[in-house]
């Protein structure tokens, strides 16, 4: 269980405290000076101790005061300098002094073998993988699918493996939707896979809906649905492609044993009304839908509003199994649902993170931060370019030169960035495709950009 | 139930306390407390806790949402609480950025000021307690974007005269903007993000519906000691107490001015410490602080952190209100850049310009949201960074004779 591997950690930290104790009465009994660590903090105050435990830059030091012994934290905001003299190792392998990254990366071998000692040879392993932001940006099926090796390296293939997809999203492209539900598909032919919802809004929770409700577990502040398409200035998809999208989300629902309805009420309907009510029945506790303000004897959703869960009615209704806000709640959730005993969590507790983050769940956090930061880039790219390109048209001679020098070098720019992410293009005012798929996107956009190198090239010519 | 839905556990909490209290009571028979204030049994600590007794550390949050009540300054408070090892936080709440509009509420909108104060209160301080203190907030005054602020902490009190509510304006938001159902969806997970707050700090999300719907219905039931809310009313139920009304006119269930001016008003929900109290959201009414130490069943025995809670508000009011001066300054410049200095080397002009706009960008960045809460307008940042790419190329087009 997860409680476990906590415990083990706790009394890794407290045995470190021990040894720091020990260390300070035998050093006063030979009436040495005694070995301390200090923490230089940042308003000059010097903090004397022993470090038990550093994590990410913050630092846990034993202080003794009058004689009675004290642990302290620090935060990494206020530290200074750490000089090093005592002989008690800190518990963490952190890098300590001169961190370069606020939070350190997992997987130091000491904390590894403390996690493995805590649990019985064959226990099933675990793991928790964050999907957040824009579908389609940093929310992609793309970065999933290529992360299944090294979540294969952390829990095993051997369809034991529980990993936790973490969906923190306010939604994002139409496209993403099949591709996503297609990996998570995928990917529960070779791990026990739940998904841990934050929040699922629009396309993240469409991206999911293939997951039963045995599988489908909310935090305490979890929402799930407002899943209308729009586009523009909130105009609404609809006609044809509204209907295609119903239809494929009733294929979703069903794969997830969910009754269409449910979606359909997420969805709403610009030309009509999408209510939602729900009965249970008294003696069976089997729960019923309906399309209807009054069929159902608990009005969700009514007509013309679109609906979203909150966590407590997800549960109450019988779309989500649980509510887990913390690590040990969902380790009770899955452990019922899979039978198992305990799961092994792989990964590192860091501050502020309510899950342990292993190698996977860095590298996705460190990928997610880069196309985070190239996604702003790119905006500003865009942006420069055709602000340069339009001078460049209404200038002459020697400025025009400059001008188009300047634009062609924000073209490559874009160019860079579309190349490492191809979603990137449809930000770009692209030929219409029909198909959102990777390929057929590149090529619309590999026409925008032969388009916009011509035309710098006849701005220049224009002039000779 | 109300609540304990999904609330922390607090049974830890408590037994924490009570070793730290047995503590305390040991070191209380051995020697009399030191009274530094005139508080009955408050000792003020230093610059560190010296032995282990409740440390509460006190803040007020008091003002304009989003200007002086702001996650920065509170992140600073919480980092010096935290080098005082306060078990207690205790955050007055009052904002006065709150105005009659739309019968008393305020765009819903800003309900989302919640959003940015949360994660500071839930899990930014496990980052900076080794042992996370109970936050306690006593509401004044949580009015439109303070409204759903008391929600994240682990324990609320009114104040005799407090209020808690004014975002009765859900079915109104975008109105006019795009097609209907998107609006409906804009609304819908607005709603079911403001229900989170709710019930992540362990309420009922009921009770968010009705502080942010009008047409919603909503009455509660005494059952022993127990209240039980109840979507809807019938008037033939005579168990049934109505909490908010559909705030039909047609019906006549519109709240008049007078209602409002009145504190009856029922179209959308208020609460008040009665009903507060009543409902499971207020744990108690204090008049003032000692009132609330008795009731958190400290007020023997507790050090009040000499924390720089009041330094970080007045430093924070001052670094606003010297960004104002410098701001106009600023745009006073630039229209002089505009205006006059064009005899000057153009280029040192437009460099003038761009380093202007980019000291305007540090603004944003220093400040975060808070700019838009300052007195005086402030360029976008998106409009900003045209305005440097434009003087950038004015420079690229500036050719020697």
């Amino acid at each position: 269980m997860y409680a476990k591997m906590r415990t083990s950690l706790i009394s890794a930290v407290n045995r470190a405290a021990r040894r720091g104790l020990i260390a300070a009465t035998l050093a006063l009994a030979a009436g040495g000076a005694l070995a301390e660590d200090v923490v230089v903090l940042k308003d000059g105050t010097r903090v004397s101790g022993t470090i038990t435990r550093e994590l990410a830059g913050a630092v846990w030091i034993t202080v003794t005061v009058g004689g009675i012994e004290q642990s302290r934290f620090i935060a990494p905001n206020d530290v200074k300098e750490i000089i090093r003299d005592s002989e008690a190792a800190p518990e963490s392998g952190a890098a300590g002094e001169g961190e370069p990254e606020p939070r350190a990366l997992p997987s130091p071998a000491e904390d590894e073998a403390e996690t493995q000692r805590a649990f019985a040879p064959g226990t099933p392993k675990g793991i928790v993988v964050t999907l957040e932001g824009g579908v389609g940006d940093s929310f992609t099926a793309k970065q999933l699918r290529g992360l299944v090796p090294s979540i294969e390296n952390e829990i095993g293939a051997d369809s034991g493996g529980v990993l936790v997809l973490k969906i923190n999203s306010g939604g994002g492209f139409g496209f993403e939707i099949g591709r996503m539900n297609e990996v998570i598909a995928e990917l529960q032919g070779e791990f026990n896979v739940f998904v841990w919802i934050e929040s699922a809004i629009s396309a993240a929770a469409m991206s999911v809906h293939g997951v039963d409700s045995d599988h489908m577990i909310f935090m305490p502040e979890g929402n799930y649905g407002a899943c209308t398409g729009w586009s523009g200035n909130s105009e609404a998809v609809e006609g044809l492609p509204y209907y295609e999208m119903v239809v494929y989300m009733e294929e979703v629902s069903a794969k997830g044993g969910h009754d269409p309805d449910i979606m359909l009420a997420m969805q709403g309907d610009p030309e009509g009304e999408t209510p939602l009510s729900v009965s249970r029945d008294a003696e069976t506790g089997e729960v019923r839908w309906y399309s209807s303000e009054t069929e159902g004897e608990y009005l969700l959703n009514p007509g013309g509003e679109v609906f979203t869960f909150n966590s407590q009615q997800a549960v109450e209704w019988g779309f989500a199994r649980a509510v887990a806000g913390e690590m040990d709640e969902l380790t009770d959730v899955i452990t019922e649902v899979l039978g198992y005993d305990e799961i092994e969590w792989i990964g590192d507790e860091l501050p502020g993170i309510v899950h342990p983050v292993s190698r996977t769940e860095a590298e996705n956090r460190r990928w997610r931060e880069r196309i985070d930061e190239e996604n702003g880039a790119f905006q500003v790219a865009v942006f420069r370019y055709n602000m340069a390109a339009n001078a460049a048209n209404g200038a002459q001679d020697e400025v025009r030169r400059r001008y188009v020098g300047r634009a062609r070098q924000h073209l490559g720019r874009i160019n860079r960035l579309v190349s490492e992410n191809p979603n990137f293009a449809i930000y770009l005012p692209v030929r219409q495709i029909r198909e959102y798929n990777e390929e057929q996107l590149l090529f619309a956009y590999e026409e925008w950009y032969r388009a916009q190198r011509e035309f710098l090239r006849d701005l220049l010519r224009v002039e000779d | 139930m109300l609540r304990g839905l999904c609330g922390r556990d607090r049974i830890e909490s408590l037994m924490g306390l009570g070793r730290r209290l047995a503590v305390v009571a040991a070191l209380a028979m051995a020697a009399a407390p030191m009274l530094t204030t005139g508080r009955a049994g408050a000792q003020q600590s230093s610059s560190a806790v010296e032995f282990e007794t409740p440390v509460v550390y006190y803040i007020e949050l008091v003002g304009r949402v989003g200007r002086e009540i702001a996650a920065k300054p509170l992140r600073d408070m919480l980092d010096d609480a935290a080098r005082l090892d306060a078990d207690y936080i205790i955050i007055k709440l009052d904002n006065t950025d709150w105005e009659f509009t739309d019968a008393g509420n305020a765009e819903f909108d800003v309900y989302s000021f919640a959003e940015e104060i949360e994660p500071v209160i839930t899990t930014e301080i496990r980052q900076i307690f080794e042992e996370v203190p109970e936050v306690v907030f006593w509401v004044f005054n949580a009015k439109g974007g303070a409204c759903l602020v008391p929600f994240t902490g682990d324990q609320i009190f009114f104040h005799p005269g407090g209020e808690m509510g004014g975002i009765g304006s859900l079915e109104s938001l975008l109105d006019g903007v795009g097609d209907e159902v998107v609006r409906q969806k804009q609304r819908s997970l607005r709603l079911a993000r403001a229900q989170g707050i709710a019930i992540k700090g362990g309420y009922d999300y009921r009770l968010v519906n009705a502080l942010a719907i009008r047409s919603y219905v909503l009455s509660y039931r005494r059952d022993g000691g127990r209240i039980e809310l109840v979507v809807g009313y019938d008037e033939n139920d005579g168990g049934l107490t109505l909490l908010t009304d559909d705030g039909n006119r047609r019906n006549g269930n519109e709240d008049t001015a007078e209602d409002v001016a009145r504190g009856r008003s029922n179209d959308v929900l208020m609460l008040r410490e009665r009903d507060a109290r009543l409902l499971g959201v207020s744990e108690g009414t204090a008049e003032d602080l000692d009132e609330l130490l008795t009731q958190l069943g400290i007020y023997r025995n507790y050090q009040m952190a000499n924390g720089r809670s009041e330094q970080i508000t007045r430093s924070w009011r001052r670094q606003l209100s010297s960004a104002e001066r410098r701001i106009i300054e600023i745009y006073r410049e630039l229209q002089g850049e505009d205006r006059g200095r064009r005899d000057d080397d153009p280029r040192k002009a437009i460099g003038r310009q761009i380093r202007l706009y980019e000291e305007l960008l540090g603004m944003h960045n220093r400040f975060g949201d808070a700019v838009n809460s300052l007195d005086v307008q402030m360029t976008s940042r998106p409009d900003l960074q045209l305005l440097i790419e434009q003087a950038r190329l004015q420079l690229l087009g500036i050719v020697d004779n």
